[in-house]
């Protein structure tokens, strides 16, 4: 997709870029209203498109908080989209690391999501897939839990980005 | 983002763009000013190339439309009050970022 890169930079070059956005984002409980999804796809296209501004990284923890409550909610289609968010937003080594410290709020739930996809809940380690002997009952691409293909791609795909870190969080990872 | 956005967003912009929006009452209300409106109004369901020479050709005053200035407040901060304008706004900004078609 092509915008307008010259746009981008002149909003980058503000003095507070996000002000404006920070408080739209916090603004509501209700994870379908639609403001603060807007708002989050706005911040994720402005930080992206300039990797390098000295500003990029002061919106991510907000942004991050604000993506993992999606990320929480039993919704395939609201998940996907916090999901997605992450991988753009995780192609910078300095909100790779920002992710991975606020971790508790934005790995944990993606993890749960690998357990409702394997099958596994809360602590139920007998699941077939989750011990690697896969038992062929997934078929029309939902995994156990009901959790979509797509979603499940785009997870493995955020938490792959995040193993580019590796000296600082494989050992986290791990765990 | 990069990659196609999930269906879920790309209907809600859609429902959105396709909504309309009392501009006249919301300068009229004092919501947004007249200024505001007629840079949104210049990008609003135009064309892609022409809507990107607009933006180009200003982008101080764009700049100054979504973020504020010293002086003035952004678009979505005087809107606060109407969520339709915030999230018409939003959309639009969106679309000058992304590329996306106005249809």
């Amino acid at each position: 997709m092509t915008g307008i890169p010259a746009l981008s930079k002149a909003l980058s070059e503000h003095h507070d870029p996000y002000k404006p956005f920070l408080p739209l984002l916090a603004q509501s409980n209700n994870p379908e209203d639609p403001i603060p999804l807007l708002t989050s796809t706005v911040l994720t296209s402005l930080i992206t498109a300039l990797p390098d501004s000295p500003n990029g990284t002061s919106a991510l923890p907000k942004l991050f908080s604000y993506l993992s409550t999606l990320t929480k909610i039993p919704d395939g289609g609201l998940q996907d989209i916090a999901v997605l968010e992450y991988s753009a937003l995780l192609r910078g080594k300095q909100s790779r690391e920002l992710f991975w410290h606020q971790r508790k709020e934005t790995v944990g739930p993606l993890i749960d999501i690998l357990r409702a996809a394997a099958g596994v809940s809360n602590g139920d380690s007998a699941s077939t897939l989750w011990n690697g002997s896969t038992s062929g009952r997934s078929i029309e691409g939902s995994l156990g839990g009901g959790v979509g293909l797509q979603l499940l791609y785009h997870v493995l795909l955020v938490l792959w980005q995040l193993s580019f870190e590796g000296a600082t969080i494989g050992d986290g990872l791990e765990e | 983002m990069s990659l196609d956005p999930p269906t879920y967003l790309s209907s809600l912009q859609n429902n959105i763009r396709a909504r309309p929006i009392p501009w006249d009452g919301a300068v009229r209300a004092g919501t947004i000013s007249e200024n505001q409106l007629s840079k949104i109004r210049a990008v609003d369901k135009v064309r892609k190339e022409q809507r990107k020479l607009t933006v180009e050709d200003d982008l101080e005053s764009y700049r100054i439309l979504f973020l504020g200035s010293q002086e003035t407040p952004s678009v979505l901060e005087s809107a606060a009050k109407r969520a339709d304008v915030i999230q018409y706004t939003l959309v639009l900004l969106g679309d000058l970022l992304d590329g996306r078609n106005a249809h």
